[in-house]
């Protein structure tokens, strides 16, 4: 039996110290890779992939694990808009619950989730080496604006370390 | 009967969509058991069914329940959705799991069981099932902890073995390539 899955790494994740309240915690901010041509690249093409599979998603029987309500949908597509003008690859897709989708990241150690819920969006860090996570909410109050979308995900601007204090 | 030391999880296309887009813990693809209130993902056991083999034809044979399931659900709900399309369901191969290790995944407010679940007359049937610990200040919270949870169980994720191919179909080895993670 094989020992494990071939690590995505299609993404360099540069540490900064933040604080999430009283805990000082390593977060990571996400650059694209510069070079092409692995196979481990992940294509902005995929992009437009993504999308339609999201947009499929409230079309499935509401019994499927996968089945997205539509609003939701709507919400997560918006994201994903504001995503292809941020500075990160295409992410992968979880359908978390019928009215939360999450984008994901992932590196050898660090995986973060943007969730986008019809109530709330936020992001969660999952750290592997010391199997600990940290969430921290994104205040989109009624409208989506890119900024917020680009400050929750540390995309940009590029070179300014991600903030996330309280 | 205790669970032996690994249990598989099928690949079913296409429930686990693509590989590209959809993150490796779809392939889990936990949903909300009410009679037991815990979110659950249905596994063979290796040891119980003996050989490669007999796990793929437990594969084989969830296929063919989802495609039965989605004849029926097809004719009741014929013309609500006109964008829906019929879906086709394929085995392609199954990921194990080391068992003591998908037990030892906990995070602050669940913790994860592999319960013996026969069922539809196969003893092989086990369950890994996410129980509650306490609750969650919020449903956020409940749900970025089990991010941890699934990024936990998929990392323990190894294979896929995948089930041999007839030569005169290579649409479903395509599937096989274009649709699982590959192991290193």
């Amino acid at each position: 039996m094989s020992t494990s899955f071939k690590r995505d790494i299609v993404d360099h994740w540069f540490k900064s110290n933040v604080t999430v309240g009283s805990a000082e915690v390593e977060t990571y901010r996400i650059v694209a890779r510069k070079s092409g041509g692995s196979s481990e690249d992940r294509p902005v093409g995929l992009f437009s992939a993504i999308e339609k599979s999201i947009a499929m998603l409230p079309h499935l029987p509401e019994d499927d694990e996968n089945y997205l309500c539509s609003e939701a949908a709507e919400k997560a597509l918006l994201v994903l808009s504001v995503l292809r003008h941020a500075n990160v690859p295409p992410p992968r897709i979880i359908p978390e619950d019928p009215d939360a989708l999450s984008f994901t990241w992932d590196s050898s150690e660090l995986k973060r989730f943007l969730t986008v819920a019809l109530d709330e969006v936020d992001v969660t860090h999952v750290h592997r080496p010391t199997k600990s996570r940290a969430r921290r909410a994104v205040n989109f109050g009624d409208k989506i604006r890119a900024q917020d979308v680009f400050s929750a995900i540390g995309a940009a601007p590029i070179n300014r370390s991600m903030s996330i204090e309280e | 009967m205790m669970p032996g030391p690994s249990v598989c999880r099928a690949a079913v296309h296409p429930k686990y969509i693509k590989e590209e887009i959809f993150d490796r813990s779809v392939l889990f693809g936990f949903v909300q058991d009410k009679r037991i209130d815990a979110r659950v993902s249905s596994v063979t056991s290796w040891q119980l069914s003996g050989s490669d083999e007999a796990v793929h034809v437990a594969g084989r044979s969830i296929a063919e329940i989802a495609n039965d399931r989605e004849e029926t659900n097809l004719e009741r709900n014929v013309g609500r959705d006109p964008e829906y399309v019929k879906r086709v369901f394929h085995y392609l191969g199954f990921y194990n799991l080391t068992s003591d290790k998908v037990v030892e995944v906990s995070s602050d407010y669940y913790r994860v069981e592999l319960n013996w679940r026969p069922e539809d007359g196969s003893d092989a049937h086990f369950q890994i099932e996410i129980f509650e610990n306490s609750k969650p200040p919020s449903k956020a919270e409940g749900r970025s902890d089990r991010n941890l949870i699934v990024t936990l169980l998929g990392d323990l994720l190894l294979g896929p073995v995948l089930c041999p191919v007839a030569a005169d179909n290579p649409e479903l080895k395509e599937l096989q390539e274009e649709t699982l993670p590959k192991q290193s």
